[in-house]
């Protein structure tokens, strides 16, 4: 018997989240909704009592498994590995808010875009999310240490660039002060 | 070794509150020796705060499900179809992602029935909009379910008022990430160094105690004392009027808050608050309840003042922890009267076995020459170690991945040492931690066994999640299982109040919370940790479960709070206190409370048993001043009225208690006790004095200085020098050198406050 309140407040609490995480394994070509939606419609099956202590990993989990079933079945003849995701074929920001975007930001989140799918999962994972290095090693399969591993490679990367890009533009970013 | 810091994957974890017991502490000893180590952790740091922000920012681009979708989650999740689900209606595209929250976790209050005030930004509603860090034009065009009421049996509708808090400051998007934000070694280093101690002994003569005589309300009638008058029944809503000569028909004022005007009594340096603006966010996420002070009333429309007792004082520590950092608080940080409560005083304890004694003082007021203050000090009854009932207690801690740092996790477990070592046979403890679950690491165990104890605090280590709810239940049943019937039963939550609602809803925690409270189970909150500090959420879950709630900023903090605090925490001589304070309109025209805005309550809860109100342990002070415009400073009738005449009929005015200026009345229960008893004084010529004398004027100065604080840097240097003078001259007898510290960081709020080039 579903717990309503709690679902309720589930939802209102990870909706967003999801659908964000979502959308960037999908890319824009997809609704990243639907497989929320269908996240929360097995959450209703499932027990309270017994979900609730790993819930986080368990939502992202399922709408990771979800969407990448989605994309099997589009395009059958190439089956991503679980870390190995598409590049995001979003933006990194959206022209709307683009004007309000400071340049160091597009500068960061532009840097981010040059990563490995899975360094940038992870980093999205802890950074966007603020889930744990245990956590993100539960839903993506990884180590716990390959995680932590992708995530100080991925920093290192991003500092590397954005260091080449303030010698470039003779700019001082946060991350590369001497 | 290592021969490049920045190969060294273990620091990156680190700075994410990754790495956890021996690990952690090898690396802290790199950072200590290692300059190159430091910086990269430092350059770590400005980076991952630097990522988080942005991705939080492209978070709340993101569209929500939609109405159907929503539907059809909302069908699945009813247990019996159409009946229990609410109908999802759609809303306005501009409705803020708050108004789901809100309507969906939260039930409304009793009278507001199909109604959920919702946060629409054509109209906003305050209530809605409180709590809320949610910028309507951030708020992308979707569409947002606004819930009808559950369940109507719901007891949720009986947490009264608790609405508005109850909001969890979620935004669209933004996640409570357990990242370490910023350098927590260098805070706890940098701290303000307390200025060497200089006792200049008593200053003053003790004041007058006001004449307080212990009134039996079943009685209802009073004991002796000249000065005091026959009670009302206690039917009698909104207490008596005394100075009215009993005309009933003057009750009716007491619902109406009408102010007098602020433009001529106010401080003109206190920004006046704007109804709509939303309330402020912290650096990295903090939030905080927006409060207004609290205005000046005309005696004549609000003869009553009525406010629970408060003897939180978080909001110092919390003030101390922003200006280590050279930033101000925001406005809604700074509590005054949790600010004036940070310091001992040295008023006299009761005599005879009365649970407190009062005294009290009227003099010039500092800030506003025409006007006078006046002081009332409460002091509760002390007890010697010996005396102190046993205590059961049950340390709930968090220990989620970011209790990680050096001043979250490790300062809980120095704080919880201190205090096992205080205890003894008599008393019980248990230990539960929480993170992604909840783990009862020590069951209530005799405070003898000490060995043990320290052993499972020392044990303590940080990772996972966090999940509050799961971890309060334990804790609570422990606390049933180890009850002492005769002792003082608690738990003692340690928290960087960084709580997953997405497991359990922030009203039925405080539910939980209240409903212990009653069973005589208390709690205690000590938060730490800065960035995402959540101070709403702690002080309320401390609020409604008749506890304390204090903010641990470093080890100094940590020794007052649970050595020397603590054992008047534990043990509770009077709970719901609350004080009311009716005025005299023969001689006071205005008054304004200051501080204590959130504690405010209407004049007919005073005598309303049911009526949650804050609790004094064993020799705390408890300090609230009045500012008063006396009547001859009033400049002739109009007291602010626009359409009514203001000043009351003199022969409605009772002339025979020329001598006072008002009547104090206290209620408070016994611990073990529901009903409440009422004491009653008066405040009068006999308490006039030239000037404050030593406590009460410390506690005048940080009245002062905290309403500069809540100018927000809008006052001049001058005020800022006259308040720091003030503080300085009244320190008075500080032994541990509380006060001192006090002007060095009112001197280190000066110098930020009035920098050149800042707004």
């Amino acid at each position: 018997m579903p717990d309503t309140a709690w679902i309720e407040t589930v939802v209102a609490r990870w909706e967003l989240p999801l659908i964000q995480y979502v959308q960037r394994i999908l890319g824009q070509a997809h609704d990243a909704r639907d497989v929320v939606q269908d996240t929360f419609l097995r959450l209703c099956r499932e027990d309270r009592d017994q979900l609730e202590p790993r819930l986080v990993a368990w939502l992202f989990t399922v709408c990771r498994n979800l969407a990448i079933d989605r994309l099997r079945k589009e395009r059958p003849m190439h089956v991503p590995a679980p870390t190995e995701l598409d590049e995001p074929a979003a933006p990194p920001h959206s022209p709307a808010a683009g004007l309000e975007r400071q340049e160091a930001a597009s500068d960061l989140l532009g840097a981010l875009a040059t990563l490995t799918p899975n360094q940038q999962e992870c980093i999205r994972l802890k950074f966007q999310q603020g889930l744990s290095y245990q956590q993100i090693s539960a839903l993506t399969g990884l180590s716990v240490g390959n995680v932590g591993y992708l995530i100080h490679v991925g920093l290192r990367a991003l500092r590397a660039h954005l260091a080449a890009d303030a010698a470039s533009h003779d700019l001082v970013t946060p991350g590369a002060q001497p | 070794m290592i021969a490049d810091p920045a190969d060294d994957t273990r620091l990156t974890a680190y700075i994410l509150g990754e790495l956890t017991g021996e690990e952690r502490a090898d690396v802290e000893r790199l950072i200590a020796r290692d300059a190159a180590v430091r910086r990269e952790v430092q350059r770590l740091r400005a980076l991952a705060l630097d990522l988080r922000r942005q991705l939080r920012h492209e978070a709340v681009a993101a569209p929500g499900l939609s109405a159907d979708q929503r539907a059809t989650i909302a069908t699945a999740a009813a247990p019996r179809r159409a009946l229990r689900w609410p109908r999802l209606a759609a809303a306005g595209a501009g409705l803020a992602a708050a108004g789901l929250v809100l309507g969906l976790t939260l039930a409304p209050r009793g009278a507001d029935t199909g109604a959920v005030p919702l946060a629409a930004p054509a109209q906003p509603s305050r209530d809605a909009i409180s709590g809320m860090p949610v910028s309507p034009t951030a708020a992308p065009s979707i569409v947002l379910a606004r819930v009808a009421p559950a369940a109507p049996e719901s007891p949720r509708q009986q947490v009264d008022g608790v609405l508005t808090d109850l909001v969890e400051p979620i935004a669209r998007g933004e996640i409570e990430a357990n990242i370490v934000e910023s350098g927590d070694e260098d805070a706890v280093k940098g701290r303000e160094e307390a200025v060497a101690t200089s006792a200049e002994g008593m200053t003053g003569p003790g004041a007058a105690q006001g004449a307080f005589t212990a009134i039996d309300p079943r009685r209802g009638a009073r004991a002796s004392g000249g000065r005091l008058r026959a009670l009302a029944p206690p039917a009698a809503q909104g207490g008596m009027f005394g100075y009215r000569g009993g005309t009933p028909a003057t009750a009716a004022v007491a619902s109406g808050r009408h102010g007098v005007p602020p433009t001529d009594l106010r401080l003109p340096l206190v920004a006046g608050e704007d109804p709509g603006a939303l309330p402020p966010v912290g650096p990295g996420g903090e939030t905080y309840n927006r409060r207004a002070d609290n205005p000046f009333l005309g005696v004549a429309q609000e003869p009553l003042s009525t406010f629970s007792l408060d003897v939180d004082a978080a909001s110092y520590s919390n003030l101390r922890r922003f200006l280590a950092e050279n930033t101000l608080p925001p406005r809604d940080a700074v509590r005054i009267e949790e600010l004036i409560n940070y310091f001992p005083y040295h008023y006299q304890p009761p005599e005879d076995g009365a649970p407190f004694a009062i005294r009290a003082e009227v003099v010039p007021c500092p800030w506003a020459p025409q006007h006078q203050l006046a002081c009332i000090g409460l002091k509760a009854r002390e007890f010697s170690a010996v005396a102190r009932p046993p205590a059961n207690l049950v340390f709930l801690v968090d220990v989620s991945g970011s209790m990680a740092p050096a001043n979250r996790l490790p300062l809980i477990k120095t704080g919880l040492s201190l205090l096992a070592n205080a205890l003894d046979a008599r008393d019980r403890v248990a230990l539960v931690t929480y993170a992604d679950g909840s783990r009862i690491v020590l069951p209530p165990t005799p405070g003898s066994d000490r060995r043990a104890i320290l052993q499972a605090i020392d044990g303590l280590a940080a990772a996972g999640g966090t999940n509050g709810g799961e971890g309060i239940r334990s804790a609570y049943a422990l606390a049933a299982q180890g009850r002492i019937a005769a002792g003082s039963n608690r738990v003692i939550l340690c928290t960087d109040g960084d709580f997953n609602v997405g497991v359990t809803s922030r009203e039925e925690l405080v539910a939980l919370i209240q409903e212990q409270a009653r069973s005589r189970v208390f709690l205690s909150v000590m938060g730490v940790g800065e960035g995402n500090f959540k101070d709403a959420t702690m002080e309320l879950l401390a609020d409604r479960g008749n506890g304390h709630y204090a903010y641990l900023d470093g080890i100094d903090e940590t020794r007052k709070v649970f050595l020397e605090q603590m054992s008047g925490t534990l043990t509770t001589v009077a709970k719901d206190v609350k004080v009311q304070v009716e005025f005299n309109p023969a001689r006071i025209a205005g008054y304004r409370l200051i501080g204590y805005e959130k504690r405010v309550m209407a004049a007919a809860d005073f005598r309303d048993d049911r009526k949650d109100a804050g609790d004094l342990g064993a020799g705390h002070t408890v300090t609230a001043l009045y500012e008063l415009v006396p009547r001859q400073a009033a400049t002739g009738a109009p007291e602010g009225l626009r359409y009514q005449q203001a000043p009351p009929p003199a022969a409605v005015v009772d002339v025979s208690h020329g001598d006072e200026l008002m009547a104090v009345k206290l209620r408070y229960k016994a611990p073990d006790s529901d009903t409440s008893q009422l004491l009653v004084g008066t405040i009068g010529d006999a308490q006039v004095r030239g000037r404050a004398s030593g406590d009460f004027a410390f506690a005048a100065a940080v009245a002062a200085a905290g309403m500069l604080l809540r100018a927000e840097a809008t006052a001049p240097r001058a005020a800022w020098d006259d308040a720091i003078a003030r503080a300085d001259a009244a320190r008075g007898d500080d032994p541990l050198g509380y006060r001192a510290e006090f002007v060095a960081l009112l001197r280190k709020a000066a110098a930020i406050a009035t920098r050149p080039g800042r707004e």
